[in-house]
């Protein structure tokens, strides 16, 4: 299944494969899903219904979300390729302003979640990159605990 | 874009009844009631920081021995009123309380006429919150004096209010507001669609639109919370200045109490 919309944001979904995984919802971010957390909107609203973590920069900035990624036991790297042994995710920013998270699974394929849409599976991380998303900022990764992926 | 304070955001888990419980609210923000004998007629209570009376907060209430129940209510919670929003004026010293003339459930203070009348507005909100309130409309004011244990004044200005009239007729929305929001909804949402920016969603200049406009949008917000879940929070904050929402509660909670407040309010069916 093919979604429109979002091939109109993210143009570059339209010859790269992707994969739809899950209803649209409004209740989680991509920030959210990339630590593992369905419940949540992550961010510094100023209203109740929202979670950015204490003493964490803000929302806004990327350093805000290298921090909430660091406290997660990533740590910087340039190499967004499949490590057998690393958990990654990669940040995405537009004009220095966080827009996006990828977080790559075992295949090397990377899972996101768009916006208030769908969980898809993109094969590239360069295939969400545009206006809408920005350009991928950041690399991180975190090393396997045990041998085995914290989130898959 | 700054959220607005909730006046009560302190004490709405306390809310509940009828009656709402003062003193349990008033242990719970730290504040001591005394009741006095030696308080002027003219002054039905007074919020002080004197320290041989003062709760852990720093501040207590004194309210006038001899007055009825409803009376004594209605001091105590308009001095918790001025506890939540004006007790930074009051470093050190009192707010004593004077009845209008002729309007015993409206006092006057040495702060100004808004500050009375915001904490008269806020005070009948603790002593009949609407999600108490909105369900009971339609009972005798006889019934409501005794429930909410407020004076027969107070349950006609309650039923006076512009939410008892949208509650029993429902809303009125003019078919070019209802067309206006629906066009700057859809561009609000194709622009927003696939960002996971707060900031990006709520500084997008269709919303700031919508509050701009004001309180006669909520009706149009609340359904469209109800029908299309999505991030009106911060528009509903603005407006309504209120976050009936729990701190630490999820989207999802969040949404849900923004909906019953909503409905408590007449602006949802």
């Amino acid at each position: 299944m093919r979604d429109p919309e979002l091939e109109e944001d993210c143009p570059g979904l339209s010859n790269s494969p992707y994969q739809i995984t899950s209803e649209r919802d409004s209740r989680y971010n991509c920030i959210a899903f990339a630590v593992g957390d369905l419940t949540n909107f992550w961010y510094d609203a100023g209203v109740n219904g929202y979670y950015w973590p204490p003493k964490t920069p803000s929302a806004d900035t990327l350093e805000g979300w290298v921090t909430v990624f660091f406290d997660h036991g990533y740590r910087e790297t340039d190499d967004a390729t499949l490590e057998a042994e690393y958990e990654k995710v990669a940040i995405y920013t537009s004009k220095g302003i966080p827009e996006h998270v990828a977080r790559q699974k075992a295949s090397g394929t990377w899972t996101s979640k768009m916006g208030i849409g769908h969980d898809i599976e993109h094969a590239t991380l360069a295939s969400l990159e545009g206006a809408t998303i920005g350009k991928v900022a950041k690399i991180m990764k975190r090393k396997c605990k045990d041998g085995r992926r914290v989130l898959e | 874009m700054n959220s607005r304070k909730d006046p009560l955001a302190k004490i709405r888990h306390l809310l509940t009844g009828p009656p709402v419980d003062l003193r349990k609210i008033a242990r719970e923000l730290g504040i001591n009631i005394w009741e006095s004998k030696s308080l002027p007629e003219n002054i039905a209570g007074k919020l002080t920081t004197d320290p041989q009376k003062a709760g852990t907060s720093g501040f207590a209430i004194i309210v006038r021995r001899e007055d009825r129940l409803a009376r004594k209510n209605f001091t105590i919670a308009h001095e918790i009123a001025h506890f939540l929003v004006h007790s930074h004026l009051l470093a050190d010293g009192e707010i004593a309380d004077r009845a209008e003339p002729g309007r015993k459930e409206l006092y006057r203070s040495n702060l100004s006429t808004s500050m009375e009348g915001r904490a008269n507005i806020i005070a009948a909100d603790i002593l009949m919150p609407w999600s108490l309130f909105a369900p009971l409309i339609n009972e005798g004011k006889s019934n409501l004096e005794a429930l909410f244990q407020v004076s027969r004044a107070m349950v006609d200005i309650r039923l006076a209010s512009p939410v008892v009239r949208r509650l029993k007729r429902g809303v009125q929305i003019s078919p070019e507001l209802e067309a206006h929001f629906k066009t700057i909804v859809e561009k609000w949402n194709k622009d927003t669609r696939h960002t996971s920016s707060l900031t990006k969603m709520i500084t997008h200049p269709t919303y700031t639109r919508i509050i701009e406009i004001g309180p006669k949008v909520l009706p149009l917000l609340f359904r469209e919370l109800n029908e299309r879940p999505n991030h009106w929070l911060v528009a509903l904050n603005a407006i309504t200045r209120e976050d009936p929402a729990p701190a630490g509660s999820t989207f999802g909670e969040a949404m849900q109490a923004w909906l019953a407040w909503g409905r408590d309010r007449g602006y949802l069916k």
